[in-house]
């Protein structure tokens, strides 16, 4: 987003990247602990050896800071989830995923307030997140392959399925983090599992 | 003073459709609770400026419900199920393969018009929401989806190795699901989603065998 963060071809991580990457760690943790209103970019600068205005090099505005760190967390959780899920049938995919994100997201706090609905003011701004948009890419990859293997119906475009089954796994993980409920409704369990079975199973 | 301080609740039930002074007073505190409490929310509204809306002292207010929270649970209950009972009569002649994202669009599209259902789906109303999830409005809801489904699957529309009953209650989950998420960040700006939510729907019900040779 910055010059300094998509400089030269070098392998090696510049220092310029390095500060960047350590701002957004910071940031995701401080963020993560208490919040957008609440987190100043002063003590996440001060954090990373940096002054504010230092800082501001790297970042047009706090709203921008937050929206990178979001993406970097949510992209380290997806992470993690697509590591959990090696090796699952294709067609038990996303079943898996869900499982495996909402166990995971308390080691990610600041994904877990947004998801939470604590962050109505800069929430907006993360509908066209491009860790969700990647999630899609590689969901889509993985549709293709169970197709190929066929375990997935042929008849559907994976590159179409891909952005709904994106838009339902946000949502599910909306209402499990927001509902709260500490036991969830099997009824209601077996009757999401069996649509997303429905979607993707061959005659 | 309205007559029903007795017990306006339970009386009402057995009245026929005439609706007595009791019930009206009652069904105006909760057209006002809808939106007094859809302006500002649960804390910052009193039960006492509702009651003064609509004409009433707190204590006349208090004979119909037994707390705030009440008013609130009734509010919250009839905003949504006029929003359901609407979403499901629209759906009526809706093919089953659409149903779902058809429901989406309209429930969603009605949140302008209801700022406290709105409340609740975005989180602003935390209580309420599992309360939401258990309205007998959702459960009628349920059942049409399932009646659809089953409706089209005689018709060959169907996929028939898909059990009606266990998709209608995740198809409800899955809607109330995406309705929570859009309300909270407006994924009505990702359009790569809406074709996705559709085709997923569809994909979960089309036959397998497309219909090359349509039923005669």
């Amino acid at each position: 987003m910055t010059d300094l963060a998509t400089r030269p071809d070098d392998l090696a991580e510049t220092k310029g990247e390095r500060t960047r990457r350590r701002l957004i760690e910071i940031a995701i943790e401080r963020f993560g602990a208490n919040g957008f209103r609440s987190t100043s970019v002063s003590e996440i600068a001060r954090s990373t050896g940096l002054t504010q205005a230092a800082a501001y090099a790297y970042f047009t505005s706090k709203e921008d800071l937050f929206h990178d760190a979001v993406d970097a967390d949510a992209d380290a959780l997806l992470a993690e989830a697509r590591a959990a899920v090696a090796g699952t049938a294709p067609k038990d995919l996303v079943a898996a995923y869900v499982v495996w994100l909402v166990a995971l997201l308390d080691r990610h706090p600041l994904a877990r307030r947004v998801l939470a609905g604590q962050e109505p003011e800069v929430i907006g701004r993360l509908a066209a997140l491009p860790a969700l948009e990647r999630f899609s890419d590689f969901l889509a990859g993985e549709l293709r392959l169970g197709q190929e293997l066929g375990e997935i119906r042929a008849d559907i475009d994976p590159d179409v399925l891909a952005p709904g089954i994106e838009a339902l796994v946000l949502g599910v993980l909306f209402t499990t983090v927001q509902a709260e409920t500490q036991t969830l409704d099997p009824k209601q369990v077996n009757g999401v599992l069996a649509a997303f079975d429905a979607m993707l199973r061959p005659a | 003073m309205p007559e029903a301080t007795l017990d306006g609740a339970a009386t009402t039930e057995d009245l026929g459709d005439r609706e007595t002074k009791g019930e009206r007073t009652r069904r105006r505190l909760i057209e006002l609770s809808i939106e007094r409490f859809g302006e500002r929310g649960y804390r910052s509204t009193s039960v006492s400026e509702i009651a003064r809306a609509a004409g009433l002292t707190q204590a006349a207010a208090y004979a119909y419900f037994p707390n705030k929270e009440a008013l609130f649970d009734a509010a919250v209950d009839a905003d949504a199920t006029i929003v359901i009972d609407e979403a499901r009569t629209q759906a009526a002649d809706t093919p089953a393969r659409q149903i779902v994202p058809f429901l989406l669009l309209f429930i969603v599209g009605s949140l302008d018009r209801h700022p406290l259902l709105r409340r609740v789906v975005a989180g602003q109303e935390p209580e309420a929401l599992t309360r939401l999830i258990d309205l007998p409005a959702l459960a009628q809801l349920n059942h049409a989806i399932r009646d659809a489904v089953l409706a089209d699957q005689s018709a060959g529309l169907v996929r028939t190795d898909v059990d009606a009953a266990v998709f209608a209650d995740g198809a409800e989950s899955l809607l109330l699901s995406l309705v929570m998420s859009i309300a909270q960040i407006g994924s009505s700006t990702v359009s790569r989603r809406q074709l996705g939510v559709l085709t997923v729907f569809d994909a979960a019900l089309r036959p397998t065998v497309e219909a090359n040779t349509p039923t005669a």
